[in-house]
């Protein structure tokens, strides 16, 4: 059963790292370069229900990361994509999800990765004059 | 035929961030023209206490004290959520017994949720009955809770590898009399809501909302549900010990408030009824797993079916004690993202109605 799940995911996505962090649960890592493609691609799969968008700070990278579900049925598929962490910028979600927009606001916040095509790049958890990310690894406080 | 040129006034208010029917501390700025909504925004932040950051710094065993503050109504999902995303790094399995405790300490906080939710959204419609019948219920519930964690709120009753404590002698009776209680009362919470012309009235073919549009939104929980999709976590994906048991799957049929309401009801029932079967079933043994101190290097993704939605942990850990990333998927934030859109059009005194209905939490929104 999650074999199966397994290579699913792998014939979906044949350009990624894929393995399993639990039954049917995926972690899929893939170029920058796909990753408007490996969305599109989970969506008309069938994971049509977006969970969240979010980021990891790797100290000499950025880990950028979204996670999506089927809403009948059972399986996870977390995906990231590695991304300079001096200049983060990647291709926004908002094309494939509407419901990407403040989750992706709210990693421009805590993070500092910009999302290149969300229309509404504003902080949302801190006030408008805060300086610096929080979640990043160095961030003083 | 009158031909008239009329001055377009529009004008900005705030409702929030002190605001009786935004259940907390959040700004929604709406421009108004006339009484009708033509633009909407949303600031948030108010309580921001940095959790995720938190998380970071603290040890894994401190962590859940933490997080059942994030939901203040319903603290018991938000340990358990963070618990089983640990669990899966470390591999452990739970033992039988601590599974169905978590299940009885889970739905009683469900009912507990939903109870208060009914207060609070029945006050914003002007039943201010409804607001003490909720909180006079719910304290039942919360009797029985308390008579297990020994915490009226913020529970802390879930550990890695199990339960805090076992049941207490004359739990049984303890839960049947207060399941008894809140039962007693749904018909009359019926009548009051889902059966009042007034409150129909107020509530039917308020902001409607698609089956796929939800989806695409991403909505979770009893949003999702009233919009007719029978999508519930404990029933799709199950954990512990729900594939055995045997409860229904409410849904609505237009997405509207009323169907919101209409959902939440019937789960108090289905929650009511897997409380009774939950403490017929419960096997004896131990409770919990001793000496699991923190997990090898490596990722979980742990959720839980929240009473608002999918509650969900992404936990990364290097083999410290201390977590490498927390990030927390709260339910309530991606429903208030789309207020902003779904509210245009409407009467300002409609907002209340709908706010209200998508039970916002803030402690779990602001994080």
């Amino acid at each position: 059963m999650s074999q199966n799940f397994l290579d699913h995911i792998k014939s979906l996505l044949p350009y990624a790292e894929v393995h399993l962090i639990y039954k049917n649960k995926a972690y899929a890592k893939v170029p920058k370069e796909y990753w408007i493609d490996s969305a599109k691609k989970l969506k008309s799969a069938g994971f049509t229900l977006l969970s969240f968008v979010s980021g990891i700070d790797r100290l000499n990278s950025i880990e950028v990361i979204y996670a999506c579900r089927k809403p009948e049925g059972n399986g996870l598929v977390i995906v990231g994509t590695i991304i300079d962490r001096n200049n983060p910028r990647i291709p926004s979600l908002i094309t494939v999800w509407e419901g990407a927009l403040w989750h992706e606001r709210e990693t421009f916040d805590l993070l500092g990765i910009y999302f290149e095509g969300n229309p509404d790049m504003r902080r949302i958890l801190l006030p408008d004059e805060w300086v610096g990310h929080p979640l990043r690894k160095d961030y003083k406080w | 035929m009158v031909n008239m040129q009329q001055e377009v006034r529009t004008l900005t208010i705030n409702v929030g961030p002190q605001h009786p029917s935004t259940h907390g501390p959040m700004d929604v700025i709406v421009t108004i023209e006339g009484e009708t909504i033509i633009n909407a925004d949303i600031r948030l932040g108010y309580i921001h206490r940095g959790i995720e950051k938190l998380c970071e710094t603290r040890y894994y065993f401190q962590i859940p004290a933490y997080l059942s503050r994030l939901c203040y109504v319903s603290g018991m999902f938000w340990e358990y959520g963070f618990v089983r995303a640990v669990e899966e790094i470390m591999g452990v399995k739970v033992p039988e017994r601590a599974q169905w405790l978590r299940v009885i300490s889970c739905e009683l906080t469900r009912i507990a949720s939903h109870l208060i939710w009914l207060a609070a959204y029945a006050a914003d419609l002007g039943l201010l009955t409804g607001l003490s019948w909720g909180l006079r219920d719910r304290d039942r519930i919360i009797d029985a809770l308390e008579m297990l964690t020994g915490q009226r709120m913020m529970f802390t009753y879930m550990v890695f590898g199990g339960v805090r404590y076992d049941m207490p002698a004359g739990f049984q009776d303890t839960v049947e009399k207060s399941l008894k209680y809140v039962e007693s009362h749904l018909p009359d919470w019926e009548k009051l809501t889902i059966e009042n012309p007034i409150f129909r009235a107020r509530t039917e073919n308020l902001v409607p909302v698609s089956a796929s549009y939800a989806i695409e939104l991403g909505w979770t929980g009893p949003m999702l549900r009233a919009c007719g999709v029978k999508r519930d976590l404990r029933r799709d994906e199950p954990y512990d010990v729900y594939e055995t048991l045997d409860f229904e799957i409410p849904t609505g049929k237009r997405g509207d408030t009323l169907d919101r309401v209409y959902v939440r009801i019937e789960e108090i029932k289905q929650s009511i009824k897997i409380v009774r079967q939950a403490i017929k079933r419960i096997p004896s043994g131990p409770y919990q797993h001793r000496a699991l101190l923190y997990p090898p290097p490596g990722i979980g993704y742990g959720y839980v079916e929240d009473s608002r939605g999918e509650c969900g942990y992404f936990v990364v850990s290097d083999g410290t004690p201390r977590p490498y990333r927390v990030k927390i998927r709260s339910p309530a934030y991606v429903h208030v993202m789309s207020l902003p859109k779904l509210i245009k059009g409407i009467k300002l005194a409609d907002l209340y109605a709908v706010l209200g209905s998508f039970d916002p939490c803030l402690g779990e929104i602001d994080r």
